[in-house]
């Protein structure tokens, strides 16, 4: 036990917070199409992971995997900025499994556009140019817990995930 | 949001069963006399405590709070993203009932509102496949009502953390509220009992507004 076994996960902490948080058009990135815009959102969960967002879980059906319905859920929200504040783990010995325990702060763009530029006003401007520049909100706070497979060399290592608001500002347009 | 929001999540009614028992006791032990909960402990049992003093909070609470000291946290805390060292990392967890009682023993004592104030409380509770165990996830607060049985003694502290420490270095920390998420890995154990496998305490800023009490699933 004279290794630290534990630096490689905040890299993929960041990664994975960095995936949730892709705009579709931005000048650094965009997609091709939404499949793959979307397919990118955690892409490190396995398919079969269990997955609950603020205490609610993703109930896997026969056609959509939980990983996918997760997706186009995160789709639906708007535009997000996470920021890693703390985390903490155990590897579980003899499962060849980390257990994490992480903090963040996010922010979601109040624009009142969702991640694909489009907004639900009936009247829109038809504008003159499409900066789609967020209008981020206050920071709300969050709580995560992460079950993975301790080779983090693999594409799919998260058997469970747990995201759960520990603070929502009062001035914020997403209704929770 | 598309996700909906709910105070309790349990995987089935068996997990329900054992993670509210389990909670109740264990909060109610940690509270009075957290000796008597080192049965839950074995050898390769771990625990340790992070402190994020930058999570968000309503900020009206840090001012009643009798302002926000984490003095009793800070030399402890294993917030993995602000500790570089390798051994400094490796050294903050508490392996063993030994070594766990001590750490138990240098945060403050305690008591958290579960009977009175149960809404203040929320839980996610579902298996954890490789063991056969679960994994509880409690969220919510407590309030600080005594300074722990054991205080830190390590001078560097001073020297190290002048920010924090150089006014208060013979003076003890002030006890206010905190809000807190503490995960388990419980799993069986002989003869019905259960072993806690890991146990992860957050401690951050007390806050009052509660997102799982606004619910408009």
């Amino acid at each position: 036990m004279n290794q630290d076994i534990t630096q490689p996960i905040e890299p993929f902490l960041k990664n994975l917070l960095s995936s949730l948080d892709a705009q579709y058009n931005s000048p650094g990135q965009s997609f091709t199409n939404v499949e793959s815009y979307a397919t990118q959102f955690g892409s490190s969960l396995k398919r079969e992971a269990a997955i609950i967002v603020n205490g609610t879980p993703i109930v896997p059906s026969q056609v959509e995997d939980a990983k996918l319905q997760f997706q186009k859920k995160w789709l639906s929200m708007p535009n997000s900025s996470h920021q890693l504040t703390s985390f903490d783990c155990h590897l579980i010995p003899g499962t060849n499994t980390f257990i994490i325990n992480f903090s963040a702060r996010v922010k979601f763009d109040q624009s009142g556009k969702n991640r694909l530029g489009e907004s639900a006003d009936l009247i829109q401007q038809n504008s003159i140019v499409k900066t789609v520049r967020p209008i981020w909100g206050s920071w709300f706070g969050v709580n995560g817990i992460l079950v993975i497979d301790s080779n983090l060399n693999g594409q799919e290592i998260i058997n469970s995930f747990d995201y759960r608001f520990t603070y929502v500002p009062k001035d914020t347009t997403l209704v929770v | 949001s598309p996700f909906g929001c709910q105070a309790m999540f349990f995987q089935d009614e068996d997990i329900k069963n054992v993670a509210t028992n389990f909670v109740a006791n264990y909060l109610n032990l940690w509270d009075t006399n957290r000796g008597n909960l080192m049965v839950l402990y074995q050898n390769e049992s771990q625990f340790s405590m992070q402190l994020d003093t930058s999570h968000p909070h309503l900020i009206e609470d840090a001012n009643t709070s009798s302002n926000i000291d984490f003095g009793n946290y800070m030399p402890y805390s294993r917030n993995l993203t602000r500790i570089s060292s390798g051994k400094a990392r490796m050294s903050k967890v508490a392996i063993g009932t030994e070594q766990i009682f001590k750490s138990f023993q240098q945060l403050p004592k305690t008591k958290h509102n579960l009977v009175e104030n149960p809404n203040s409380f929320s839980m996610e509770c579902y298996k954890y496949v490789p063991l056969n165990g679960i994994v509880i996830t409690v969220h919510g607060s407590f309030e600080e009502v005594a300074q722990p049985e054991i205080a830190d003694t390590s001078a560097s502290q001073g020297s190290r953390g002048g920010r924090f420490h150089s006014q208060s270095r013979h003076k003890k920390p002030n006890l206010s509220k905190k809000s807190f998420d503490r995960t388990f890995i419980v799993l069986p154990g002989p003869n019905g009992s259960m072993v806690v496998a890991s146990d992860l305490l957050l401690i951050r800023p007390f806050t009052s507004e509660i997102p799982w009490l606004n619910q408009a699933a």
